[in-house]
């Protein structure tokens, strides 16, 4: 018994039979949903039961264990898999696992039972044992792995009603997207492994350095691609057509498990190579890409007129500015905002949710009741606590997120500009979307648990739990710093109780980051709320550029129209080489060579023959002739008359 | 127990296929279609358990190897029943073993000319395998001509509209290739004294310095025979632009006789030029690899263009082939051990990837009675179908990710292989093969979602897989599952055999 909780049997067997079988609980759902008892949520809940067993059980252990997958584990191309269990890869699932959990409890209201809900738990299991693989794996294949068991959730958490062409456009950009910011990446990651490069995540003290010194353009072009394709997948920029798209699937749900958790998963190979992708110098360009995507998501996300829509819009921002500050900053700073912006993100699509059920069945008179408008308070004041975790409010993680981020981009005054333009433009999103859920409805008939949840949410981003700080990081020099214990004990480079920035630099990162979220604020006030909401009025004033914004830049066209170039050009090809090329001219010209050959054989055969025979005749024709003559009588006795007067010539001469 | 196993895998299809002949043909025998199919069912299933006990015997060495069977044949001519498995040919007698049970299951409801079209699918059989394992090269002649009349009245007799044109052109185009192949090994053939046609014998770059004479001139036997086999095996495998044939076949052959061309000819095609040029023409090899590289790309370019436009399921799945031959090449062309062992085992993912896509694509013509996703207009032909099969849908999902090297299926092993055994030398390449990838998974994509998402056009609604369809498909995709996860048996079987003909050209 104490063998099987002994880290050798547990860290490789443990995080296999609960990802394997969160896998295999949510593919059984997924097929015979509708004929389980409840549409099987019991069997999702039980998979992520599993993978929260696993997590708590290895928690605190620093265990590694790696295997050849593709090739010999020893060789320098390996493909190894392995697992890592620390404490990043303990807190990322845990928090996953979390939201997945909270997702699969709440409850709708009856009227409000979305479509093939069996789809939505399937879509909890899987995603989250995809998450965890992500984490918890010690080289980028199993990342790749987990990454494409939580596509498959996204897929299916967007299947609330496949058979319309709408929803069906949705899954289907989803997943070409991804697939393709997928491909990159393993083609990166496949290309530094064939130069040798170890791909293996380590600690910060004891990670290899990669060796540059041959090929060094060939690497980074690798490394390159691996950051390009991360970038594409976790924003996703520059698809962010299929934001903008209205499905019918719960918007917490689509949300989750179509945008945050593949995101939250990719975000495990960036930030366990951080180390020795530094040292390749590439991480800056796409820094900047990440920040551009992150202020084009926003804009996006303004002219939506669909808070849900705007929602999906600001995550991909939020994620744009996680990758940014990762990207420039480090993990230590980037953790805490990926973590808290996602946090946030769901809160409000909770809180939105439960509005809207009360603004759906608003003609009802189960609506209007005290304890209905009792819910719907409730469910807006948790829709103003996402704003603070999602913007920095002193007491949550975030604040030290934000604050580190800026304060370690000073050392460029562009690039803290476009982090102070990022910031602002977030926090002004996310204060205009929590005052237009106040705005939804009056009542709601949703469950507590459904209202409520947003602030279980709300635990895992507070900052007391992070670092120690009740301030959650806001003050200088940990001076609020209480003897707690702390639940995540991140490793050495992710741990927020290092204070890294210098006191001039912090206060000036302070002071940034306040400014900013005050002047946010006033202005996301001043847009939204009022007579007329100034943002409709700017779409209405200028609908064409609104609707190229808010349609995502018209990307969708530009891949149209180029897609309709290759096919032309593939039709082209077709026509050219197989039908004019094989079926028309090659069997026309076999034929018509054919032909003249038989033809010209033929008539030479014919004219030989007429040559040969005449000649024959020619040679023959004189003495048969002659025979013939002789032959036919007349001739036989002037023949003889003349032989014979031939002789008695002969004689007579002869004799004289 | 195990010296006559290959000759028994081999020759119980062509057992068979005689029995088929043999059985009653009269119109009032009951169940004269049942006894047809379950001889034949019986037979190829036989010869798979065969190869695969021999894959499984060879993996944990449970018999004596190497695994082979000489006895000599035609002996004034040096001749041999040379038989063996090794490295190279194992996992396509695994593929061969997997996929024709399966063709003769998916021909279950064939009524027309039943005993000849099951004789002709176990006669290919005995010949893909005999090709895959012969280690004398008139032996490997013999089965690999043998393999092409079969498709002339396959498809000939069972095809589209159009099938006589297309049954010509392939058999023409075949006639043409092994014409050029067979005077390749007479060539060889001569160059050693004694004359002899036996791989072991001649390989190890033995060849390398014959010349022969012709009208006055010296020429390299090794340059010109590696030149005559390639063009001949290019006209078996579809090489662009020499493909025609290949893609008119596509759309004309019925779906179980198309993978047979498509998922195991065209393996076998290539395993033949790994074989020939690795063996027997090592140093020629090394001069064109470069050249071998650029055919890969060009092919793997053109058929991910030209797979765009395509409208049937049979069309794309015949591009797919031109264009995953390429990405072999370029593994064969890139002299590393990983390339060359990603090459070989993307024959059997390719192989198990395509049968999948073809017998689907019957299965849709079956049920629907069309196997095209879009109609002239550029609009789904059919749309919403994983609403009432959402089995076909989840297969078909399996098949299509493997293709596109999803991690965790069989198509990201030979993918991941290729494009790293490759990298180091040839990275623009890689990078084109990456873009390709990108077009693969839009094309693919979009034909899952016009087919099987969206409004139903047709208004039509068939059933799911039945047992019978289940029960040859959920080979392929376990299969597809098995060999992604852990493939590792598959390449330490691989491996030393790649090893050790990479240590000749070193």
């Amino acid at each position: 018994m104490l063998g099987i909780l002994s880290a050798d049997f547990l860290i490789p067997n443990g995080l296999l039979i609960a990802g394997l079988s969160s896998v295999l609980f949510g593919v059984i759902v997924l097929s015979s949903g509708k004929r389980l008892p409840r549409q099987g949520d019991w069997l999702a809940g039980l998979g992520v039961l599993l993978i929260f067993a696993w997590v708590i059980l290895s928690w605190g252990t620093d265990h590694q264990w790696l295997v050849g997958w593709i090739w010999p584990k020893n060789e320098a191309i390996s493909l190894q898999i392995g697992i890592w269990s620390d404490v990043l890869g303990s807190t990322l699932t845990f928090v996953g696992a979390l939201l997945a959990g909270i997702l699969l409890l709440s409850r709708r209201s009856a009227g409000d039972a979305p479509q093939r809900v069996e789809r939505q738990y399937s879509a909890s299991a899987l995603s989250v044992s995809g998450l965890a693989f992500c984490w918890y794996a010690l080289t980028p294949w199993l990342v790749f792995v987990g990454l494409g068991i939580t596509l498959l959730g996204g897929v299916i958490s967007l299947a609330a009603s496949w058979d319309q062409d709408a929803d069906a456009g949705i899954v289907a950009s989803f997943i070409k997207e991804r697939v393709a910011s997928l491909t990159l990446m393993v083609i990166g990651a496949s290309a530094l492994a064939s130069m040798g490069v170890p791909l293996q995540f380590a600690h910060l003290e004891t990670v290899k350095a990669w060796d540059f010194s041959s090929g060094l353009e060939v690497q980074a072009l690798g490394a390159g691609l691996l950051v390009f394709g991360w970038v594409l997948f976790v924003l996703p920029f520059p698809f962010l057509t299929y934001l903008a798209r209205p499905s019918s699937v719960l918007p917490a749900s689509r949300l989750t498990f179509a945008q945050l958790l593949p995101s939250w998963g990719a975000f495990a190979i960036l930030f366990r190579l951080y180390p020795q992708l530094q040292a390749t110098g590439v991480l800056p360009y796409f820094g900047w890409l990440a920040l551009a995507a992150s202020v084009l998501s926003s804009f996006m996300g303004f002219l939506q007129k669909d808070w849900k829509l705007a929602l999906n819009c600001w995550l991909s921002s939020a994620f744009g500015f996680s990758a940014a500050s990762l990207l420039f900053c480090g993990p230590t700073a980037a953790f805490a905002c990926l973590i808290c912006t996602g946090l946030a993100a769901c809160m409000l699509a909770q809180s939105g949710c439960t509005l809207e059920d009360g603004k759906s069945s608003s003609e009802t008179p189960k609506a209007s009741t005290v304890n209905g408008n009792s819910k719907a308070t409730w469910a807006k004041v948790s829709a103003f606590f996402a704003a603070a975790v999602g913007t920095g409010m002193i007491g949550f993680a975030s604040c030290f997120g934000f604050i580190q981020t800026l304060g370690r981009s000073l050392y460029d005054v562009g690039l803290a500009v476009g982090f102070g333009i990022v910031l602002f433009l977030l926090s002004a999103l996310i204060f205009r979307l929590a005052l237009q859920q106040t705005q939804l409805s009056r009542s709601t008939p949703a469950s507590w648990f459904s209202v409520l949840s947003p602030y279980l949410l709300l635990i895992p981003g507070v900052g007391i739990l992070w670092n120690g700080s009740i301030s959650g990081g806001a003050l200088p020099a940990g001076v609020d710093l209480v003897q707690v214990m702390t639940i995540w004990d991140l490793p050495a480079y992710l741990n927020p109780k290092l204070i890294t920035l210098d006191e001039n630099g912090f206060l000036t990162a302070s002071w940034i980051h306040w400014w900013v979220l005050v002047i946010a604020g006033l202005a996301a006030y001043w847009f939204s709320v009022g007579k007329r909401d100034a943002v409709v009025s700017i779409t209405e004033r200028f609908p064409k550029f609104s609707s190229f914004v808010a349609h995502g830049y018209g990307m969708d066209l530009v891949l149209t129209r180029t897609f309709a170039g290759i096919h032309w050009v593939g039709n082209m090809l077709e026509t050219a080489i197989n039908d004019r090329f094989w079926n028309r001219f090659v069997p026309r010209v076999s034929k018509a060579t054919t032909e003249f050959v038989g033809k010209t054989s033929a008539s030479l055969d014919e004219a030989i023959t007429v040559r040969i025979t005449s000649g024959v005749r020619h040679f023959v024709d004189v003495p048969a002739k002659l025979l013939q003559l002789i032959h036919n009588g007349d001739v036989q006795w002037y023949l003889f008359f003349a032989i014979a007067s031939g002789i008695a010539v002969l004689i007579h001469f002869l004799r004289f | 127990m195990t010296r006559h196993l290959i000759t028994l895998m081999v020759f119980l299809p062509f057992l068979g296929a005689l029995l088929q002949a043999f059985l009653p043909t009269s119109q009032m025998v009951r169940g004269k279609f049942s006894i047809s199919r379950w001889t034949a069912l019986g037979t190829s299933l036989a010869s798979a358990l065969c190869g695969v006990f021999l894959v499984i015997a060879m993996k944990l060495q449970l018999v004596d190897l190497p695994i082979q069977e000489i006895t000599p044949w035609i002996g004034s001519y040096a001749i041999s029943y040379d038989m063996a498995l090794d490295g190279l040919n194992v996992l396509l007698v695994l593929l061969i073993s997997i996929v024709f049970p399966l063709l003769v299951a998916a021909e279950w409801k064939q009524k027309i000319g039943t005993q000849g079209l099951y004789g002709l699918l176990l006669v290919l059989q005995t010949a893909f395998l005999g090709a895959v394992c012969a280690q004398d090269l008139f032996l490997l002649f013999f089965f690999w001509a043998l393999s092409a009349l079969p498709f002339y009245f396959l498809i000939g007799i069972w095809g589209g509209e159009n099938r006589e044109s297309a049954a010509f052109r392939t058999i023409v185009s075949a006639s043409i290739g092994n014409a050029l192949l067979f005077c390749a090994l007479i060539l060889v053939y001569h160059a050693l004294e004694p004359h002899t046609f036996s791989l072991r014998e001649l390989s190890g770059g033995k060849l390398e310095d014959k010349v022969f004479q012709f009208l006055g001139s010296d020429f390299k036997v090794s340059t010109v025979a590696f030149i005559l086999a390639s063009a001949g095996l290019t006209l078996r495998a579809p090489i662009w632009p020499f493909h025609g044939w290949f893609s008119q076949a596509a759309k004309e052959a019925p779906s179980p006789v198309f993978v047979a061309l498509s998922a195991v000819g065209v393996p076998v095609a290539m395993y033949i030029f790994t074989r020939l040029s690795y063996s027997l023409f090592p140093a020629t090899l090394v001069q064109s690899a470069t050249v071998i590289v650029v055919i890969g790309g060009i092919n793997l370019v053109m058929g991910g263009i030209c797979a765009l436009a395509q409208k049937g399921l049979k069309q794309l799945s015949a591009y797919i082939c031109l264009s995953e031959v390429g990405m072999i090449l370029i593994g064969i062309g890139s002299l590393n051990a990983a390339g060359v062992v990603g090459s070989v085992f993307q024959e059997l993912s390719l192989g198990l990837g395509l049968a999948g896509f073809g017998l689907f694509a019957g299965l849709l013509f079956e049920k629907g009675g069309d196997a095209s996703f879009q109609n002239p207009d550029g609009e789904s032909t059919y749309g919403g179908i994983v609403t009432y099969a959402p089995q076909m849908a989840m297969v078909a999902g399996v098949i299509v990710a493997s293709l596109l090297g999803f991690p965790g299926l069989s198509g990201f092993v030979g993918h991941a292989l290729l494009l790293i055994g490759s990298y180091s030398i040839h990275p623009i390449v890689v990078i084109l093969a990456g873009l390709i990838f990108l077009l693969a998974s839009y094309f693919l994509f979009t034909m899952y979602r016009q087919l099987f998402l969206g409004k139903n056009r047709k208004g039509l609604s068939f059933p799911d897989l039945s047992l019978r369809e289940q029960a040859f498909l959920l080979p392929l995709v376990a299969s597809i599952l098995l060999f992604g996860i852990y493939p590792k048996p598959l390449i330490e079987l691989v491996r030393p055999t790649v090893m050790s003909l990479l240590g000749t050209i070193k």
